[in-house]
């Protein structure tokens, strides 16, 4: 990891050096144990030293992505005159965060002429909250995020810059998680979403935390026209099961919202059901295919319906 | 000063016949565990007091303010008060730092400093007796004693309890809590020498264990015009998300809303809100003064660390540490204030 990250540094300094960037959005330690945390250097002000302050390890968990689409989103009170130039962007990216770039490049949220895309290999990040559990730092793979586990994406593709190093295996069984949920009876499963989300406290973090989760204005946010209440059961319902629906076939599954999660809902178990659903009845997946349509942006006759069914008794 | 000890099942006892006790009713609020997470809940005599712990996630300020609050219901023209819940509240087992949090929020809730006395709150927090429990092992990102506090602070506390293992020293700082150990006196036994050795030495560990920031003349150095791009640098990673607020035992803004059923009926209700969203500021006329996450976590800062000093007297940061531990993206408020002092 010591040797991905100084050739990372070398290449972020090259980069400051050549002038091929205004920003570098990448990570830097941390104030915690185990943390690293995200850091967006503007190089159009520092020297190529800068790149000194990055780091590549264990703790890199952020998803970048969700602070790209606000450097090419018009201001929010109106564009100016003399608008400047679309800034060029160099962003680190993991597996995940590329597939989070991708979609928001899909959806026409950021110009790829305007990134410059540094891939790191991935060998799966760890999780703070298992670490306090397990109090086994040395057993790396007890301690990886549930995402990473499932995770078959750790070997990017389609970057402008590789470094390349050892990368997760593809895991045999992808949606284990999501199959001992399918297997559980339909009250049961409602009685674990709403004991999940009993906890929420509407925070909106698990929305703030997602890349793809930029609208400008958030159905939960929108006064005029109010979907939702000041935070009943049934308003919180409401805001997660929508939450969740406008992410499939968009979710990279990167767990950003479950990490951001002060109250530590199960939001994963939810996101994952709905890529699973999306890939089996859909066939797409969020992949590094810049060129595919996602579902939600298409229609075709012959797309599945299966799952529109009566509902069902007792369960 | 009155002082007493229990063992941890006596605390148990204790609380168990508290509940109803000549035919006063009392809600008691302890330290328990669900699913593996700590979290302050009302007592039964089958719930066990849990004691392991750093602190709790959430702060315990829902307990006076809480989340969703139903002030009146309407019909039609005719509105109908909904009283605050009646009855003596105990809060057993919050942190110093937390106890001390309730000073705050009293200046804020009380006629003092707004000249408006809140029934809701007041009604609940002027019927409480707070026992609050000493830090043993504090945790990452506690910064308590930089900001008047520590771990085994009375201020807030109508009792400190500490813990020393297998039984609890209390201490009265209050007229409450001199009626509290009075009342049950004949259950607590006086504390020796070893007891008061224990206390000190469990405190001792636990202070050198505190991270420490300055506040020296912080109100002034806030005071100096801090270029936009001071704010700037310090938000560029902030996710907007309000944990840092929502977690925050001082936090205390709240919204309004009307939510009315078809037929005309509904209610008013008041929910927590944050000064970290945009929606906060909005103005119905689309404008919005404080639209940049810059600005925000100006308010945010200059609230804490220079209005209420000069409002009520107080820095509204208890140093805590909840959102140091719970930000996504570990946005370090004591790392902001070094800034600030120039470090
Ligand atoms: S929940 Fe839906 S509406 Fe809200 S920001 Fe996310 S995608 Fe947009
Ligand atoms: S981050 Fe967690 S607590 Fe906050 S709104 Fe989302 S689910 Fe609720
Ligand atoms: S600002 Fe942070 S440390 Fe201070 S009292 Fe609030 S949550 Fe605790
Ligand atoms: S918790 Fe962190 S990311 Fe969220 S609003 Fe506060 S400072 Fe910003």
């Amino acid at each position: 990891m010591i040797e991905v990250q100084n050739q990372m540094r070398i290449l972020a300094s090259d980069l400051i050096r050549q002038k091929r960037v205004d920003f570098i959005i990448g990570y830097e330690q941390g104030t915690l144990a185990h943390t690293s945390r995200p850091c967006i250097i503007d190089v159009r002000t520092s020297g190529p030293e800068v790149s000194e302050k990055l780091v590549w390890n264990s703790y890199c968990s952020n998803n970048l992505s969700v602070y790209l689409q606000k450097f090419f989103a018009p201001p929010v009170q109106g564009r100016k005159k003399d608008a400047a130039p679309p800034l060029r962007i160099g962003l680190i990216v993991k597996g995940c965060d590329l597939r989070s770039v991708l979609n928001l490049i899909r959806e026409k949220q950021v110009p790829r002429e305007n990134l410059i895309l540094i891939g790191l290999p991935c060998t799966g990040m760890l999780d703070k909250k298992k670490m306090e559990i397990n109090k086994d730092e040395l057993d790396i793979e007890k301690n990886i995020q549930d995402s990473c586990l499932e995770c078959r994406f750790s070997n990017v593709k389609g970057v402008d810059f590789e470094i390349t190093g050892k990368t997760r295996e593809v895991p045999g069984d992808l949606y284990e998680v999501v199959r001992l949920f399918e297997a559980r009876t339909r009250k049961d499963r409602l009685a674990y979403f709403e004991k999940e989300i009993s906890r929420c406290i509407r925070c909106n973090a698990c929305r703030q935390a997602c890349p793809s989760c930029y609208c400008r204005e958030c159905f939960a946010d929108q006064k005029d026209m109010k979907w939702l209440g000041s935070g009943t059961m049934s308003d919180t319902m409401i805001y997660h099961l929508i939450r969740i629906f406008h992410q499939a076939g968009r979710c990279a599954e990167c767990d950003a919202c479950f990490r951001a999660c002060p109250e530590e809902i199960d939001l994963r178990t939810f996101t994952r059901k709905l890529a699973k659903d999306v890939e089996e009845l859909f066939g797409f997946v969020t992949d590094f295919n810049r060129e595919s349509i996602p579902p939600l942006s298409t229609f075709s006759s012959g797309d599945s319906d299966s799952f529109i069914t009566e509902p069902e008794e007792g369960g | 000063m009155k002082t007493g000890i229990l063992t941890k099942p006596e605390i148990q006892e204790l609380f168990s016949s508290m509940i109803t006790k000549n035919g006063e009713e009392s809600r008691i609020f302890v330290p328990a565990t669900i699913e593996g997470r700590v979290i302050l809940e009302e007592f039964s005599p089958e719930r066990e007091i849990f004691y392991d712990f750093a602190n709790f996630l959430r702060p315990p300020k829902g307990i006076f303010f809480p989340q969703r609050e139903v002030l009146c219901s309407f019909e039609q023209e005719r509105a109908v008060e909904v009283p605050p819940a009646a009855g003596r509240i105990i809060i057993f087992g919050i942190r110093p730092c937390d106890a001390r949090s309730f000073l705050f929020l009293d200046k804020i809730f009380s006629a003092g400093s707004s000249g408006f006395a809140d029934p809701y709150y007041l009604g609940r927090r002027e019927n409480s007796v707070i026992i609050s429990l000493s830090c043993i092992e504090p945790s990452e990102g506690c910064f308590c004693t930089s900001l008047g506090g520590g771990p085994g602070d009375e201020s807030g506390s109508d009792i400190v309890a500490f813990d020393l293992g297998d039984r609890l020293l209390f201490e009265a700082h209050s007229a409450k809590g001199e009626n509290f150990i009075e009342e049950n006196t004949t259950e607590f036994r006086q504390p020796d020498a070893a007891d008061q050795n224990a206390k000190k030495e469990s405190l001792q560990a636990a202070f050198n264990a505190i991270s420490r920031i300055s506040t020296d003349g912080l109100v002034e150095k806030l005071d100096d015009d801090f270029s936009d791009s001071f704010w700037e640098e310090i938000t560029a990673t902030c996710l907007g998300c309000g944990v840092c607020t929502y977690l925050c035992p001082t936090c205390h803004c709240f919204d309004i809303t009307d939510e009315k059923d078809r037929d005309g009926t509904g209610t008013r209700v008041r929910t927590w809100d944050s000064c970290q969203y945009p929606l906060f500021t909005m103005h119905a006329s689309g404008h919005n003064p404080r639209a940049e996450k810059k600005q925000r976590m100006r308010q945010r800062i200059m609230h804490k660390f220079s209005y209420t000093p000069r409002t009520t007297g107080d820095v509204f940061c208890v140093g805590c540490g909840r959102c140091v531990r719970k930000c996504p993206v570990n946005l370090d408020i004591r790392e902001v204030i070094r800034k600030i002092n120039g470090e």
